[in-house]
């Protein structure tokens, strides 16, 4: 069972890259890179590591969409 | 490099990284199948000194000088942000309301009522996170992390007064400083008593109170406050740059 659990964890954190990388335009990409955060943790936490699941969680799923969805918005002005 | 060529290439790579990375993976020892003098030191942390998470234990008992590296490159990377973003001689600030902003997104009831929710919950959260990371998973870093995603969370609901008294960034920078000085020099405190600097010099208590673990909760609760300011001093000066600051044109 954790087996299968634990085979689940790495092919949704290989989707998630994939969907990261596939996809163009930088907005979406952030919030897909929160995904991505989430589902790492999410594995983290298979692999019986919950305080490296919860640094992920608070560094890959807050800090980085949000400075890059601020980025974003200083470069392009506010419009998209 | 064409596009089919990259394709190309990528194959290739990845068909090798794959033959050598599978069997490689699939040799791993078993999980808890290894024994080294590590996994004895760890086992008397939790004895001897009665810290029950042994990775905040490894963090500021075992190896606190690695943790005071990690403060301080925070430390440089919220002055750095700090110093870089500062408003120069072509561009002023403006006061008060984000006119774009305001305007893009209306104050929505519903986005208000889950905010508050949100905002009370991610502040118990994170305080809890910082308070017990000698007990539970969690620890200084994970609780001042979510405290400053509280205060972000803050400026996403529109609250600008709010969120411009409670994250100003001379009174957080102070903080920051104070905090990772206190870090620096509670170490002093070991080298003076023990002869090793961070050495762990208050008694281990009962395990599993708040009060256990010597020295580990203080440190803890010193680095999650040095944390939380500087993440939120580097986030404000990024609201602050991306909201607020205008060159002389009027320019973005």
């Amino acid at each position: 069972m954790t087996e299968i659990l634990l085979w689940a964890g790495v092919l949704l954190v290989a989707a998630a890259a994939t969907a990261v990388v596939l996809e163009r335009r930088p907005l979406e990409q952030s919030v897909l890179a929160g995904v991505l955060g989430l589902a790492l943790a999410l594995l983290f936490a298979l692999l019986g590591a919950p305080e490296v699941a919860l640094s992920e969680v608070v560094v890959g799923a807050v800090l980085v969409p949000a400075m890059v969805l601020i980025a974003l918005a200083k470069v392009t002005g506010g419009s998209r | 490099m064409t596009g089919r060529g990259r394709l190309v290439l990528f194959a290739v790579s990845a068909a090798v990284l794959a033959v050598l990375a599978v069997p490689a993976v699939g040799a791993l020892p078993a999980f808890g199948s290894v024994r080294d003098l590590l996994g004895d030191a760890l086992v008397d942390l939790v004895l001897r000194r009665h810290v029950a998470n042994t990775v905040t234990g490894i963090l500021f008992d075992v190896r606190a000088i690695d943790t005071m590296g990690e403060e301080f490159i925070l430390f440089a990377a919220a002055t750095g942000t700090v110093l870089l973003l500062r408003t120069q001689r072509g561009e002023r600030e403006e006061e008060g309301r984000e006119p774009r902003a305001a305007q893009l997104a209306g104050r929505s009831a519903l986005v208000r009522t889950i905010g508050v929710a949100l905002l009370l919950l991610l502040t118990v959260l994170g305080f809890s996170l910082l308070a017990h990371g000698h007990l539970t998973p969690g620890g200084g870093f994970q609780g001042g992390v979510v405290l400053a995603g509280a205060l972000l969370l803050l400026y996403l609901l529109h609250e600008y007064d709010t969120f411009d008294r409670v994250a100003s960034p001379s009174l957080l920078e102070r903080v920051e400083a104070v905090a990772a000085g206190a870090f620096a020099l509670i170490g002093l405190v070991g080298l003076v008593w023990g002869g090793a600097y961070l050495l762990n010099v208050l008694g281990p208590g009962p395990t599993g109170s708040l009060l256990s673990g010597g020295l580990v909760p203080v440190l803890n609760v010193v680095s999650g406050i040095a944390v939380g300011a500087a993440t939120t001093v580097i986030v404000a000066e990024f609201v602050e740059q991306a909201f607020r600051v205008r060159g002389e044109e009027g320019g973005k």
